[in-house]
């Protein structure tokens, strides 16, 4: 059984005091542990930026690739071999601005992976310009003016682009972030988790007392229920509660579906996987008579 | 009249079945026990447009290349009048359709056809007529075979039986017209024109190109992981890696980019494929990024890159050697990494099994440099290249679960502990007691990232020290033709220009030799400035602008070129070429 003090790695994190990436940190942890997952079965691929630091705080196996770049990497760890748990986890500018293609193509495919979006409207790491989240009008180094473009929405994209499990949780509501992630990483196909993760030195609008003013989790909400594409309305239902924005902002669970994920279909994965290189020379007589 | 060697040329519209017509007509002509070699021009278009294939071959002499200067000429568009009218040989034969009668006129001339041609056989055909009475138009280009056949007095069976193979499936009628096609258009053939001189049947029972043999390679080595986007002329590689996907266990994720592909294999070899993608220079400009994050994290990872006409989009179906010094130095910082040049379709299948071994045992990118006339000439060549006798899977350095604990202090693996050789054990995920983080960020011997200096120096030492193992296993350039004695000339060239310089030796009056790169990194310096600085006289020959190579050689061996043989039209050099530039010198 993994615990919590497995998974203490060599070094602490280095965020700044009271980063909302503290509690993701902790919510992954604990998913980990409660989804009763082996450390050296899982991986964790992330992107660059203050959150995508969280490899080297979680004792798995981690891959810190480039920025937007988590999700093929992650993928090519999936697809090499399935029978790892595998995790991307990247801020809001890595996986909805430099990502932004990985992201779509990766939900319509329904890898098995499990995405955390530490999404805290803010580029951080490059000391504070606007972000493919933040809201319009917000003053940064590089809106000086205003942003003047509108922000993505992580839930209808998640909708639109066919992902199978559409959360949103929130890094100072940690039990509730800590079942969404165990709800992805039990999820057999792509679990997006948008997450709002407050950056306590760029984003002096989206802070904790913000959030805490206004979430409410639709686990909580009777009138709300998670549905498949089975119900037409509980899918429009999870796209209007995913815009609903201001004094009341919804987390938790969206929307789930199963729908077969990308490696239970590939043929090539129904009787080896990649990584099982074999010892020897492999015979190539069968495909060199095709040229004959 | 004697031919030793003939070239056939058949000119249409994209779409109009050439490249097909070729084939057909180069395996039943290896199956006949020829030597052949089919290279293909094409426009980056789907329809219309001009292109052409060329068969050469022979019975006599082992063909290696293709030859610009033609003895048969198919033409089925007006465009081959004016394209290939003038590459006939003297004695050569035009045959074209008859409704093309007309269309001679502007291509030159007053003869009875409107041409200007002397010593050319000028043949109007009713190709189309023919096909159309048999069953449809589409079989003109049949028609079309039987009149080149007749032309050589070649019997028909081996064609026939081609068709009976490849249209089988089709049903009865298919082949019986396409057989009554052939005769019919062997029938247009009142005296055979070419007698071919003969010597004992070829053992050359293999068709195949350069992308084929390098997924022969791929293949042995136990690559199980393509990640692609298509890209001319390296898209054939993820067609036949995908195409043996489901009987190899490979899998080919078509991704949604360039960029997509090139860190899927990262994330593939990280967690422990053998793992590969292909592109163009285009596409490898957008993987250039994830390229040196394979060198930084140490990821054993494959590209294949063939080469294509640059800059950007450039002449996206013809060749060159202009990607050189982007492979070489692509992506930022110093990072160690091998470029291997194959310059046949024997060295596309042994490079790309040998940068499977290499990439695991030194934990880099490996680059196979490769260019459109290779990747997509096809050759006839024996099986016995392609044997898998002596070689061996050498993964390098992969700990299991106790090698971790060996290498761990307090409790945590060393993933890049320092070693003599600059090679640190790995251990794949789902290895117990061997959890590390890989990073983009320099990093200590744990994988933390870290700023301190001492760290820093001893990281990039550590990686940079692999070169020197690299560089050592690495075969040395070798001479081939003239001693370096004997030789007045030394050319100096690289990849699919092998071939070509190598027909040159064979119709030179003098002698000469070939010194032919390899390995562009690490780069044999030593042994190159002592061939170089013995030679006689040394041209350079490449198919760029700039003359990539000979500026590699300058920079690395103080040797200076001042004769050089370039072509960047777009359209592989032939022999001759070179021995008219020789010439002209």
């Amino acid at each position: 059984m993994t615990e919590l003090t497995d998974l203490q790695t060599k070094t602490n994190p280095n965020w700044c005091p009271g980063c909302g990436d503290y509690g993701v940190q902790a919510a992954v942890k604990g998913a980990i542990v409660k989804a009763g997952l082996k450390t050296s079965e899982v991986v964790i691929s992330s992107g660059i930026g203050c959150g995508s630091k969280i490899p080297h705080w979680v004792k798995c196996y981690g891959f810190e690739g480039l920025h937007g770049r988590p999700l093929p990497v992650a993928t090519g760890i999936k697809l090499a071999n399935p029978e790892l748990t595998v995790m991307a986890i990247g801020g809001d500018g890595d996986g909805y601005g430099l990502g932004m293609g990985h992201l779509i193509h990766s939900m319509r495919r329904n890898l098995d992976i499990t995405y955390v979006i530490q999404d805290n409207q803010i580029y951080g790491l490059t000391t504070g310009q606007t972000s493919p989240t933040s809201e319009k009008g917000v003053r940064t180094k590089s809106t000086p003016e205003g942003a003047i473009e509108i922000p993505v929405n992580p839930i209808e994209l998640g909708l639109a682009s066919g992902a199978t499990y559409i959360a949103r949780g929130y890094a100072g509501n940690l039990p509730h972030l800590t079942s969404l992630i165990e709800g992805g990483l039990k999820h057999r196909g792509f679990a997006l988790i948008d997450v709002f993760q407050p950056c306590v030195t760029f984003n002096k609008v989206n802070t904790y007392e913000y959030f805490n003013s206004r979430v409410y989790t639709l686990e909580d909400d009777e009138s709300f229920v998670v549905a498949g594409p089975g119900d037409p309305d509980a899918r429009c239902e999870a796209s209007r509660r995913g815009r609903e924005w201001g004094d009341k902002i919804p987390i938790g669970l969206f929307y789930r579906e199963e729908r077969p994920a990308y490696g239970d279909e590939e043929a090539a994965l129904k009787e080896s996987k990649p990584v099982d290189v074999p010892d020897k020379v492999v015979d190539i007589e069968e495909l060199k008579s095709s040229f004959m | 009249m004697n031919r030793k060697t003939i070239n056939i040329l058949i000119g249409g519209p994209a779409g109009a079945g050439i490249e097909s017509a070729g084939l057909l007509l180069g395996q039943s002509l290896n199956r006949e026990g020829a030597s052949v070699f089919i290279s293909n021009e094409i426009m980056s278009l789907i329809r219309g447009g001009h292109n052409y294939n060329r068969v050469r071959f022979s019975f006599l002499e082992p063909v290696l290349c293709h030859d610009e200067t033609v003895d048969i000429v198919v033409a089925l568009d007006k465009d081959s009048f004016a394209e290939h009218l003038s590459q006939l040989r003297e004695g050569g034969v035009f045959v074209y359709d008859k409704s093309l009668e007309g269309a001679a006129t502007g291509a030159g001339g007053s003869t009875a056809d409107g041409v200007d041609a002397p010593g050319v056989k000028m043949m109007p055909v009713d190709l189309v007529g023919t096909a159309k009475e048999l069953g449809g138009e589409i079989y003109k280009n049949t028609v079309a075979l039987g009149v080149v056949l007749g032309l050589m007095g070649e019997p028909l069976e081996y064609l026939e039986k081609m068709i009976r193979d490849k249209f089988g499936s089709k049903g009865a009628e298919v082949v019986d017209a396409n057989i009554k096609a052939l005769r019919a258009g062997a029938g247009f053939v009142s005296e055979v024109h070419f007698e071919l001189e003969r010597g004992d049947k070829f053992e050359e029972e293999m068709l195949l190109n350069g992308n084929d043999a390098f997924c022969l390679g791929a293949v042995a080595a136990g690559c199980k992981f393509v990640a692609a986007y298509p890209m001319t002329p390296a898209s054939s590689i993820m067609h036949t890696m995908a195409a043996w996907g489901r009987k190899k266990g490979i899998v080919m994720k078509h991704a949604e980019d360039e960029i997509a592909a090139m860190n899927m294999i990262v994330g593939a070899g990280f967690a422990g494929a053998r793992s590969m993608t292909c592109t163009s220079g285009g596409g490898f400009a957008l993987m250039t990024e994830a390229v040196g994050l394979a060198g930084c994290a140490e990821v054993p990872c494959v590209i294949a890159e063939s080469q294509r006409v640059g800059p950007s989009t450039g002449l996206p179906t013809r060749t060159e050697q202009g990607d050189l010094r982007q492979v070489m130095h692509a992506s930022q910082g110093d990072y160690p990494r091998l470029v291997m040049i194959p310059g046949d379709v024997a060295e596309c299948y042994s490079m790309g099994f040998d940068a499977f071994n290499l990439a695991d045992k030194y934990q880099i990118p490996v680059i196979v440099l490769l260019d459109k006339y290779l990747s997509e000439s096809i050759v006839s060549i024996s099986g016995d290249h392609f044997g898998t006798e002596g070689l061996e899977i050498d993964r390098g350095k992969i700990l299991d679960s106790s090698g971790a604990s060996a290498a761990s202090e307090e409790g945590f693996f060393k993933r890049y502990a320092e070693s003599e050789d600059g090679v640190s054990g790995r251990t794949l995920p789902g290895t117990e007691k061997g959890e590390h983080v890989t990073t983009s960020y320099e990093t200590d011997e744990f994988g933390e990232a870290v700023e301190d200096r001492e760290n820093r120096v001893l990281e990039m030492n550590k990686r940079m020290r692999k070169m020197d193992g690299l560089l050592a296993e690495l075969p040395e350039p070798e001479l081939v033709g003239a001693s370096a004695d004997e030789a007045e000339i030394t050319f100096v060239g690289f990849g699919s220009l092998k071939p070509v310089l190598e027909e040159v030796l064979t119709e030179l009056d003098v002698k000469a030799n070939i010194l032919l790169i390899k390995h562009a990194v690490p780069f044999h310096s030593e042994k190159i400035e002592v061939i170089l600085k013995a030679a006689n006289r040394v041209i350079l020959v490449e198919q760029n602008f700039s003359g990539m190579m000979g500026g590699v050689i300058t920079e690395n061996t103080g040797f200076k070129f001042d004769e050089k043989i370039l072509k960047y039209d777009g359209r592989q050099m032939d022999s001759e070429f070179i021995i008219n530039k020789l010439n002209s010198l």
